[in-house]
């Protein structure tokens, strides 16, 4: 039997993201053994067998914040995908509606308040699902303009109040031991991760990857016109809702441990689509793949480009708004039409 | 058999001044096409958006024999699909909520854009297609949702008279299977060739609902326009 063209198309796709993700395995691996001990360069096997110190170092410090790196890039990346096909805006990314700066804030009074790391994670997840939910509230009261505008005004609205209040705590804090601590975390990084400090985010952040998967193919469905969308699924503003949930409640999570890192949930849904198309079924995948080798990348130059550390967040900064600049001046398909 | 029934439908945007309906009743049923005509901002599109079921009536009920497949006068477009991954968003109301489509919707998606003579379309995005060509792609969109009604906002908005006759001949076939076809139009020649009752809305009101040739007359277009109108002969395609 002939296969269909599109579906052969398909498969196609699934094919090259194969492909991609096995790439993707063995960059991470190759991170995983690059490093700053003992001297700048790849661990060898025969190092790791015959140096008992490499092997702890691998198994207890470069792992674990490799797997943190992975946890923040794929669920940065996902959500960023995520909030541009429900806002239909290619521009948006996680930190929209004030979520990053909700979970700074929370993480910030957890710290000041000297909670644990899970009183932390919890302040953090509820700083992101009341900005999110201002968000909303603000949105329902604004008289004019759909659904995606008003979150998008009442979004930048609530931004500027977390990012003020912020401030704030900033200002108010001890200047030789809060504030260097503040700051250096809202730069974000991995350094302090280990394996203890991912199991409770993986487990949340893994729990919403899932169910945003299983989704994966009503997420495009939402960047149609709110109309289109409406008439084909009437519970589409219910399905908005539960999207922007699970991805706010994934980047609460992993910014509790890692800081406010930007840039990933912008730029790595754009390279998906550069690869693989608009289609969802495979766009959210591959970004979850690429935005975990993305800030795998990010985080191995953080570490072993200086002998200090440089902040994670940085390092993605600079790597994704080049990345960005020339994804915009290169791309020649239109994005929008009126 | 398809229908549409409004009884003392009145609806008020909010903070608008003026109701875009009022007290407004209309039955259709069975394989027809119905023209909706009246000026711009006389209530159109809020009807048919109500029969979508986009908008809730502040009075008055609307009952719709089944979901109906609604094409909105224009869209905006976010992402550079493919023409068969946009036609494909048309079988959502046949997919369950954790799935994704599978071979035979995409087999659906084929046999509408074959039936439309747009199939070498599939694989080219969205965005780089013609005005008339996003149209008929659209169109293809409501015929994979199988739907027994049609609700049409302007489909011969901007389109060239050739494909003005696709939709048209498009419109005839689907009134052939038994749709009910309602559509909102500015274009008099098309309504006069295709539909089989026209309803006539000016402020809000019902002016008139009735069979074409009893509606399309130069006195009630020229008080539904408020603009003199007389039947002239002009270029038609042959076809019509």
């Amino acid at each position: 039997m002939n296969r269909l063209p599109e579906a052969k198309n398909f498969v196609l796709s699934k094919v090259k993201f194969f492909i991609v993700s096995g790439i993707a395995l063995a960059v991470i691996l190759f991170l995983t053994l690059w490093g700053r001990y003992p001297e700048p360069g790849l661990l060898g096997i025969r190092e790791l067998v015959s140096d008992e110190l490499s092997l702890r170092i691998i198994l207890l410090v470069r792992l674990p914040r490799m797997a943190g790196a992975i946890l923040l890039g794929a669920v940065l990346a996902l959500s960023g995908t995520v909030f541009q096909y429900v806002f239909a805006n290619p521009l948006v990314d996680s930190g929209f509606l004030g979520v990053s700066q909700g979970a700074g804030l929370g993480t910030i009074i957890a710290m000041l308040s000297g909670f644990s790391f899970a009183g932390m994670l919890g302040l953090a997840f509820a700083g992101a699902l009341l900005s999110l939910a201002a968000s909303v509230f603000l949105a329902k009261r604004i008289r004019f303009g759909g659904l995606v505008l008003r979150l998008v005004l009442s979004g930048i609205a609530v931004s500027s109040v977390l990012s003020a209040l912020i401030s704030l705590l900033k200002f108010t804090a001890d200047p030789l031991k809060e504030l260097p601590e503040i700051t250096y975390w809202l730069m974000g990084g991995l350094s302090g991760v280990r394996w203890q400090v991912l199991v409770l985010p993986a487990g949340i952040a893994g729990l919403c990857a899932v169910v945003l998967l299983a989704l994966r193919w009503k997420v495009g469905l939402l960047a149609m016109d709110d109309a289109v969308a409406k008439s084909l699924v009437p519970q589409t503003d219910k399905l908005r809702l539960v999207l922007l949930g699970l991805s706010v409640a994934g980047t609460a999570v992993v910014t509790a441990y890692a800081g406010i890192v930007p840039w990933a949930g912008l730029i790595v849904p754009h390279i998906a689509r550069l690869l693989f198309g608009a289609d969802t079924r495979i766009t959210i995948p591959a970004s979850i793949v690429l935005g975990a080798v993305f800030m795998a990348l990010c985080d191995t130059v953080a570490r072993s480009l200086f002998p200090v550390e440089i902040p994670l967040g940085i390092i993605t900064a600079l790597l994704g708004c080049i990345v960005f600049v020339i994804l915009l001046v290169t791309i020649p398909i239109k994005v929008e039409r009126a | 058999m398809p229908s549409i029934d409004c009884r003392t439908v009145a609806y008020t945007y909010p903070h608008a001044r003026k109701p875009a309906l009022m007290d407004f009743s209309v039955s259709c049923s069975g394989a027809s096409v119905y023209a909706v005509l009246g000026p711009n901002g006389g209530g159109k599109s809020t009807f048919l958006q109500m029969c979508a079921g986009l908008l809730k009536p502040d009075s008055g009920t609307i009952e719709v024999s089944e979901r109906p497949a609604f094409l909105p006068q224009q869209e905006r477009i976010a992402f550079a699909f493919s023409v068969l991954e946009y036609v494909l968003f048309g079988r959502a109301p046949h997919i369950p909520f954790l799935h994704v489509p599978t071979s035979s919707d995409e087999e659906r998606v084929l046999s509408a854009l074959s039936a439309l003579g747009i199939e070498h379309l599939a694989k080219k995005r969205i965005t780089e297609l013609s005005g008339g060509e996003l149209q008929l792609v659209r169109f293809a969109r409501i015929l994979v949702q199988e739907s027994s009604i049609y609700l049409l906002d302007e489909p011969t908005d901007m389109l060239d008279p050739a494909h003005s006759v696709q939709i048209a001949k498009l419109l005839a076939r689907e009134k052939e299977q038994g749709r009910l076809i309602l559509m909102a139009t500015h274009d008099l020649m098309f309504a006069q060739e295709c539909a089989d009752y026209i309803i006539m809305i000016k402020n809000g009101i019902l002016q008139c609902c009735s069979n074409s040739g009893a509606c399309l007359t130069e006195d009630r277009l020229s008080l539904l326009f408020d603009v003199p109108m007389k039947q002239r002969s002009t270029f038609l395609p042959a076809v019509f």
